[in-house]
């Protein structure tokens, strides 16, 4: 029997990485005391998969995550026992329950939306920091150097990002919208496209103080964005 | 930090150390509470996140209905940075409450090289360092663990130590503190400290005065107030299945160096290594039954989801009922997917057997201590292993399928000649060569870890000699030539850093300067070695007109006072200097939980006695 679950990660957890939270989603489900299934070999793991990672420092109020049990419980059941030993700030909003092997959360969910509240190193007003987000949006190619323990490397980061949009601006900070697609080859980060927007279109952003939030993991085909709660191939 | 804002959270590396919420955390309303107390530890989160006695602590404290108590950890140097530059105060984990709007603030001398993290955090929690310039309005500074067996260094920076074993202790600490508390603080700072030092256990360094011949040695430490006793004895816990054992540890987010349940399964070794400090601070040996320890492993799985349980102690094999013990887990708990480890094995066959008993399926690396590379250095220091115990043992690992073995020594031992360092080599090629023998292969992997002996108070080594600086790096040198081999992989540590160890183990209160300049200069997190440099504690020295050489090269007569004599872990004065002499002429003491009682005087001094349900049934 397989859960496919969607869950939030709130403020007192925003701060931990993806890695920190599967250990304490594995540590829940071992608490809520759930038959669930083992991989087998050596060193049986949990059979447990995610949509897609979550950066440190950035909240979210649609994370998926499906979760493999090897007896067959009362779904309602088992996740009244799973929310009793989820941490502050993991709550489970929806779920559904899987009779077939479905695709993988990570193979399906395409799309990530995100909004960025971002302070700004000077006031900037409305009309130039839209027109900034135009000339972004505008561009065939952004190139950018990705930096990562690995090395650096350098890609194109325009055909990652979906939307873009201005929700406010004051006058020390701003709201932005930002949807991305999430592909076999990789996707963007927010800040990326925040320090695409400060370096190369001159947009006072300071990306490094810039409170994210992800509020959308999606499926998106033919034009149509779907749950991944309703999406199982 | 848990109000820290989010732009420095997010220029720091791994922010999660800082802002709590784990499961099993513990908040308190504040208004409540009588007694307001932080557990400091003076390394990084994951450190201290790791210390069985924090957790322990933690959990007696927050039982009591009016106190509570609350987590800091050492800031990383870039969360440092951060605090600094914002002009913010280090605050609780669980409530974000500055240390300084707290009662009491309890460090944790773990380790001799984290003294500077100690004076830091009090300066970044803007509370004054030295006890002497402390008003009223300030928490007490208060420390306990380990090192708490030569308390002087810290001295003049501490309001009260806790020598020994706290689980009983410091709830009388938290009562006596509310009572006085509650009555208006009657007699201000110094009448708390007097009634502290009425305790068993508890030092008040300010009420001692001491006195120095006119060579640097102490001649004198005397009670100054008719409250303190001479000496102070260390507390102790008789028996151990009476006492809370956390059964709810925090779990926490980031992955800590000790990432499982720690089961203590009993306290306290009489084996008698004689290099070896906690063998002699934490006598006599008192086990929990396996009755008690079955139903501690239920609780605490249930409570935490972890799906590891180190049996620990300071030497598991020594459980009188292991073997029991260990099958019963396995078969109770196996099912549920659970995995046991057995650190700090002996070396002889049987403790293979059970190591692979709990290491069914995979089999991780396996560590041997000899400690040394001669049987007369082994004799030396009483470790009672001989060279047929490690052969025969590593023999057993490989059979059973172990390719990777660990072999820990020590260089710089008293009386140690050149052909005891060249003994740790051949060891190490005589493992390879049953490696050889027993698999018929020749890619086994071996690590030979050798650390430097450093003299601690309250052993039989405490009167020798360490080793210079440059005597240490000899030998370290003289082994990375005779260990070049493709299958060995030989670490060891930096002797200056052993140096110092060495130097505030058993050093004396005048050391309290040298500590304040090395943190002026900035030293802390002096244990890694990025942040270690050595050129600012000579600086340190010098400056203080004080010669680490008196501290360490010396060898100490007889007679002499130690900075720590009025401090007593129950252990004799008489017994260790019995055990010094049979050092130098390499005789056995035995083990008195089987062999004849040795006299270290611990059962008499403490009123306790040796619980071992093996001998007892």
């Amino acid at each position: 029997m397989k859960l496919r679950i969607q869950f939030t990660k709130e403020e007192p957890v925003r701060y931990i990485s993806h890695l920190d939270l599967a250990r304490a989603f594995e540590r829940a489900l071992r608490r809520a005391k759930l038959p669930l299934a083992l991989s087998e070999g050596f060193n049986p793991h949990i059979k447990v998969a995610y949509a897609s990672a979550l950066s440190v420092g950035v909240t979210s109020s649609s994370e998926f995550v499906d979760i493999e049990l090897r007896e067959t419980r009362p779904a309602e059941m088992a996740l009244t026992a799973l929310r009793q030993q989820l941490p502050a700030g993991l709550h489970i909003v929806a779920y559904r329950m899987l009779e077939t092997n479905p695709a993988a959360l990570m193979k399906v969910v395409n799309m990530a939306g995100y909004t960025l509240d971002v302070p700004l190193t000077q006031p900037a007003g409305e009309d130039v920091l839209r027109a900034q987000l135009a000339a972004l949006l505008r561009a065939e190619e952004l190139v950018f150097t990705r930096t990562s323990p690995k090395g650096t490397r350098t890609l194109d980061l325009r055909p990652f990002i979906r939307e873009l949009d201005l929700l406010e601006a004051a006058a020390d900070r701003v709201k932005l919208a930002l949807q991305v697609h999430i592909t076999d080859k990789g996707s963007v980060k927010p800040q990326e496209v925040l320090q695409v927007l400060r370096a190369q279109y001159a947009a006072p952003l300071r990306e490094d103080a810039a409170v994210i939030h992800r509020n959308l993991l999606g499926v998106l085909r033919h034009n149509e964005l779907l749950s991944p709660l309703d999406v199982f191939k | 930090m848990a109000l820290m804002n989010h732009e420095i959270l997010s220029r720091v590396t791994k922010p999660a150390r800082y802002t709590g919420h784990e499961w099993n955390m513990i908040r308190k309303p504040h208004e409540l509470m009588k007694c307001k107390l932080v557990l400091a530890f003076p390394d990084v989160y994951e450190v201290g996140q790791s210390n069985l006695g924090y957790r322990i602590l933690y959990h007696i404290l927050n039982n009591q209905a009016h106190t509570v108590a609350e987590r800091v950890y050492a800031p990383w140097v870039d969360m440092e940075a951060e605090l600094r530059r914002a002009q913010l105060p280090l605050t609780t984990l669980e409530s974000g409450t500055p240390l300084g709007e707290m009662d009491i603030v309890g460090f944790n001398m773990q380790y001799e090289m984290s003294y500077t993290n100690i004076l830091n955090m009090l300066d970044l929690a803007q509370i004054p360092l030295w006890a002497a310039a402390r008003g009223e309005k300030e928490p007490l500074i208060i420390a306990g663990g380990p090192a708490v067996y030569n308390p002087e260094p810290l001295a003049d920076f501490v309001d009260f130590f806790i020598i020994g074993e706290a689980e009983e202790l410091i709830t009388e600490v938290a009562d006596i503190f509310s009572g006085w508390k509650d009555a208006g603080k009657p007699g201000g700072r110094r009448e708390i400290l007097r009634r502290m030092a009425a305790l068993q256990g508890i030092y008040v360094p300010a009420f001692y005065d001491v006195t120095y011949h006119a060579d640097g040695t102490v001649a004198a430490v005397v009670p100054g107030d008719e409250a303190c006793p001479p000496c102070v004895q260390k507390r102790i816990v008789k028996d151990l299945d009476k006492v809370d054992y956390p059964t709810r540890p925090i779990v926490p987010f980031l992955e800590i160096v000790h990432d499982r349940i720690m089961l203590e399964i009993f306290r306290g070794c009489t084996r008698g290594c004689r290099f070896c400090q906690a063998g002699f601070i934490y006598r006599p040996v008192r086990e929990r039954s396996m009755e008690r320890l079955q139903q501690l492993v239920q609780e605490m799985l249930d409570n935490t989801g972890y799906h590891e349980i180190s049996l620990t102690s300071l030497s598991s094999s020594d459980y009188s009922c292991l073997r029991e013990l260990v099958t019963t887990l396995n078969e109770t708990f196996s099912s549920q997917g659970v995995s046991i480890s057995l650190p700090s094995l002996r070396i002889d066959s049987f403790s293979v057997k059970l190591a692979e008993e709990v290491q069914k399926v995979r089999k991780s690396g396996l560590t041997f201590a000899p400690e040394a590379g001669t049987q007369r250095m082994r004799d030396v220091i009483n470790k009672g292993v001989t060279e047929e115990n490690l052969a025969d043992a590593v023999r057993a690992a490989f059979a059973a399928g172990w390719s990777a073995v660990k072999l820990y020594f020590m260089i710089g031992l008293p009386a140690e000649r050149e052909e005891d360092v060249r003994g740790i080599a051949a060891l190490a090629y005589k493992v390879l060569d049953i490696y050889t023998q027993v698999t018929g292969k020749r890619n086994g992997r071996l690590t030979v870890s050798v650390s430097s002996f450093v003299p601690k108070p309250h052993t039989p080594f405490q009167w020798v000699a360490q080793d210079s600086i440059k005597q240490i790096e000899e030998k370290q040198q003289l082994l990375v030539s005779l260990l070049r081999d493709r299958r060995i992989s030989f670490n060891w540590h930096d002797a200056k850093l052993s140096y110092l160890e060495g130097v505030f183990a058993r050093g004396d209160r005048r050391l309290a300067k040298v500590l304040h300049r090395a943190w002026e200069l900035g030293c802390r997190f002096d244990g890694w070695s990025e942040h270690f440099h050595f050129e600012r504690w000579q600086q340190a020295f010098a400056d203080n007109g004080l010669e680490p050489a008196f501290y360490t090269e010396r060898e100490r007569p007889a007679e002499e006072v130690f900075p720590w004599a009025h401090i007593g872990c129950g252990v004799t004065t008489a017994y260790l200097r019995r055990e010094y002499e049979a050092a130098l002429t390499e005789r056995f003491t035995a083990d008195c939980r089987r062999g004849p009682c040795s006299a270290c005087g611990v059962c008499p001094q403490l009123d306790a006695g040796v619980v071992d349900w093996g001998r007892q049934a």
